[in-house]
């Protein structure tokens, strides 16, 4: 007599939890997947584990207050998403920002992006499996977070930017260390484009995997590196300007397939313009007051408000709804990893179960910035 | 001929890359063998708030107006002062912080009055109770008197 | 004492007792030696300075590590098949001792010169393979299946260019006797004239030990959680010194075919250093090289894997045999 056998074990597929906890995906993001023997055939990204209610604290929270808040969401670029807050209230309430303010904000903002670039750099290699470049890539961060700790005092979690400007002035002796450390990374490139980005293991793990191709960047609202690798030279930095970029000199790197290594080139060499924006802030540092007046309690006038800037995933934003009151009724952030995170539904049907976290890593997702 | 030209080239990457990481062998180490060396840290870093003594007084200024309390986003200070004579400042009599719930903001500082508030430089503050993170800022600068 | 053994057990019996013993310590103070080292080495490539508490350097810290091990909980699952499920761990050593026994470690220090020596190596390292398929399948566990069939399989497609490279010293040789092999080095190692096939060799060795960057079985392996996840304590701790072990087999075997034995350099033999440390010297820096060629690389995919077994592996070992062939035909 025979039993027949339950349904699926008849059907080919399973279904696979890539599951909160995992070595590989960048904080608690949960992959869903649908899997035929070894490829794909559907990907669900379910978010939210991660969720502490930023944007809810920002309604109880007058606008001072929530400076610390900003450096949480993507504690990798706490200084570009402390610049983009302040910069955005700063339009609501026309508060003027001395000069150099505005240079030792983009000086920052370049370390912060390598710094996040390097982290990116070890932690995908870490993925796929070379260990070492991981310990060289943090031993360049050691150097930068030294430079930002003697001006900010703290090594991740900046809260460093005010309304007017920034909290303490910078010396001499942080251009002199910043320079050195130009001077470093740029000779440490040779090495990392010699123990990774030429070896063949690597080359045959990247290239042709995970195409993120023009339309469906655009379709899913990707922005940052997962666009530029796609074809599209679009920087918020260029785009919609802000603070002293239109005065600093800097290309945009593109890549033109989206493929995985396409983004990692495409990332190498920003971390190449960041140097060569920092080269020309530090030259051009003007003297002067680094904070203008601002008021105790800032306050801005009823209306809607956006601002955009670059961070190391792509295009940041702040939406503010005020009242009149010192409290924001409403404060939105548009993150980058979020749309990012959502093309990996179109991206992964089709790949090997191998390549999901060469893909994963290659987009760069931070998830508390996802999730907020 | 394709063929043999990658597989030439790739191993000769391969070798490349074996020598850029025998090259940091020999290199001295980055790390710093803590708890037997120490480490400096800058002079802005940011550990707990203390009190700041100044030389005329040889103590501290807090007069208890509470900015502080208002202007933290976490709620972890508690001030309560006196007033000893009829024109003259408060001065505070107890100050607490509970340094584990505090995010390092650097609004208390900045907001503070008498700029009697600073940035202190501890940094080994691992503690095995809850109520060990509450620092008593007024003990705390009586003890180093 | 030596000479009642001898009385006792007769002289054959009496060296084998005698070699197994000294041959089980050897493995145990090797895979010691091999955790430290690895732990070392992949620190100071690292900029870093590996475990310097327990001991001057850490030299102690493999010891405590064991006795830790030792003193944890053997967690048996309920649903493993629990015959197998004990046993696999125990296979995994089941090959190291027989190859131990015909390496030659110096000219007399050799337990048992059999005349099919490496046939006996290579016959006794396909008990790694059946050890890891008996621990994949034992526990009931599907990942753990799949990555024990992805070591089969990467065992299998590796160990065909290995023989097929090993087989161009026998033909040189022409004996499978290791010490006949050592003897025939005696003038130029094999290494100097078919470099390609030690570098084979060892990459194929790599491979066979599960070693980065083949090491898809044992990382943790994106999704499937390797063979071993099941086991816990000492078990797990099983599965490394046995792939320990290899490494030093497989180091051992490299030096004896390739790398002249127990003989010294070819300009250093004025130096009055016994063969039992020019071997064991030869056989510490291949184990060197093979973990520094892990920590440098990254993982090969699997698909990626195979295929540079079958594509590029065989065809180039069988293009070298066939070359070598004639040559050595030409030769004598």
């Amino acid at each position: 007599m025979t039993t027949p056998l339950p349904e699926s074990a008849i059907e080919q597929t399973y279904y696979l939890n890539m599951g909160p906890q995992h070595p590989s995906t960048h904080g608690v993001l949960r992959l869903f997947l649908k899997l035929d023997g070894e490829y794909i055939l559907e990907a669900d990204p379910i978010v939210g584990y991660s969720h502490r209610g930023h944007e809810k604290m920002a309604e109880s929270h007058f606008y001072e207050q929530f400076l610390p808040n900003t450096s949480r969401m993507d504690y990798l670029s706490g200084l570009i998403y402390n610049h983009g807050f302040v910069a955005a209230v700063e339009k609501m309430a026309g508060i003027e920002v001395p000069p150099r303010a505005e240079y030792i904000r983009v000086i920052c903002a370049e370390l912060n992006r390598i710094c996040s670039h390097l982290l990116w750099f070890g932690t995908y290699l870490l993925d796929l499996g070379g260990i070492t470049p991981f310990l060289y890539a943090f031993d360049d961060r050691e150097h930068i977070m030294d430079a930002l700790d003697r001006i900010t005092g703290s090594r991740l979690t900046y809260n460093y930017c005010r309304f007017g400007g920034v909290a303490k002035d910078v010396d001499a002796e942080f251009a002199r260390v910043t320079r050195v450390f130009i001077q470093r990374l740029r000779s440490r490139f040779d090495d990392y484009h010699t123990l990774v980005t030429k070896n063949v293991i690597f080359i045959n793990r990247t290239r042709g995997v995970g195409v993120i191709d023009r339309n469906a960047a655009l379709r899913f609202g990707c922005t940052g590196p997962v666009l530029r690798a796609a074809g599209v030279p679009y920087d918020i930095r260029r785009a919609e300007p802000y603070s002293v970029y239109p005065l600093l000199e800097f290309d945009i790197p593109t890549g033109t397939t989206g493929d995985v290594m396409d983004r990692y080139m495409v990332r190498m060499q920003e971390m190449e313009q960041s140097l060569r924006i920092l080269e020309q802030a530090l030259d051009n540092l003007p003297e002067g007051s680094f904070k203008g007046r601002a008021p105790r309690k800032v306050r801005p006038p009823k209306g809607d408000y956006y601002f955009a800037v670059e961070s190391a995933r792509g295009a940041l934003g702040y939406y503010i709804v005020s009242d009149g009151t010192s409290y924001p009724y409403r404060l939105k952030m548009r993150v980058p990893s979020f749309g990012n995170l959502q093309v990996l539904t179109e991206v992964l049907p089709g790949t090997l179960v191998a390549d999901t976290v060469a893909i994963l890593g290659s987009v760069d997702i931070v998830v508390p910035e996802v999730d907020r | 001929m394709g063929m043999i030209r990658d597989v030439l080239v790739g191993s000769w990457s391969l070798i490349t890359g074996m020598a850029v990481t025998i090259r940091r062998y020999g290199r001295r180490n980055v790390t710093t063998q803590y708890p037997r060396q120490r480490l400096e840290m800058s002079l802005s870093y940011r550990g707990h708030i203390e009190f700041k003594r100044f030389e005329d007084t040889g103590s501290h200024d807090c007069v208890a107006c509470g900015t502080c309390v208002r202007f933290c986003p976490t709620n972890v200070i508690k001030v309560q002062g006196e007033k000893t004579q009829a024109h003259s400042k408060k001065r505070a009599t107890l100050y607490f912080i509970d340094f584990s719930h505090c995010s390092l903001c650097g609004l208390c500082v900045a907001n503070c009055p008498t700029k009697t508030l600073t940035f202190s430089q501890e940094y080994e503050l691992a503690h095995e109770c809850r109520w060990e993170g509450v620092v008593d800022l007024i003990r705390r600068i009586e003890a180093t008197a | 004492m030596w000479q009642t053994a001898v009385d006792i057990l007769g002289p054959d019996v009496a060296r084998i007792v005698a070699g197994g013993i000294g041959l089980v310590t050897l493995v145990q103070i090797n895979t010691l030696f091999l955790v430290w080292l690895e732990r070392k080495v992949s620190a100071h490539i690292q900029l870093r300075l590996g475990p310097m508490e327990v001991g001057p350097h850490g030299i102690l810290q493999s010891i405590v590590d064991g006795i830790k091990l030792i003193g944890k909980e053997l967690i048996t699952p309920r649903h493993v098949d629990r015959k197998l499920y004990v046993l696999a761990p125990i296979m995994v050593f089941t090959g190291v001792l027989p190859s131990l026994i015909v390496i030659p470690f110096s000219e007399q220090l050799q337990v048992r010169d059999l005349n099919v020596g490496v046939l006996l190596i290579f016959a006794f390292s396909a008990f790694n393979v059946l050890a890891i398929l008996m621990g994949g399948w034992s526990a009931n566990n599907k990942y753990s299946l799949l990555g024990a069939i992805r070591s089969v399989a990467q065992s299998v497609a590796y160990e065909i260019p290995l023989l097929l490279v090993v087989l161009n010293v026998l033909l040189w040789t022409n004996s499978m006797q290791m010490s006949t092999i050592v003897e025939a080095q005696s003038t130029i190692w094999n290494v100097f004239w078919m470099p390609v096939a030690a570098i084979i060799y060892l990459i194929c060795a790599t491979a066979e030990t599960n070693r980065a960057p083949f090491d898809i079985p044992e990382a943790e392996s994106e999704l499937v959680a390797g063979f071993h996840t099941e086991y816990s304590g000492m078990r797990f701790a099983m599965f490394f010194l046995a792939e320990y072990s290899n490494m030093f087999i497989v180091a051992a075997v490299a030096a004896t075919l390739f790398f002249g034995g127990w003989k010294s350099p070819p300009l250093l033999g004025f130096l009055p250093v016994p063969g039992v440390v020019w071997f064991f010297l030869k056989v510490y820096v291949l184990i060197f090289v093979i973990i520094w060629v892990r920590w440098t690389f990254p993982r090969l995919r699997f698909d990626q894997l195979m295929n540079f077994s079958w594509k590029v592996m065989i065809p180039v070992s069988l293009i070298h045999l066939v070359v070598y062939a004639g040559i050595i035909k030409i030769i004598h």
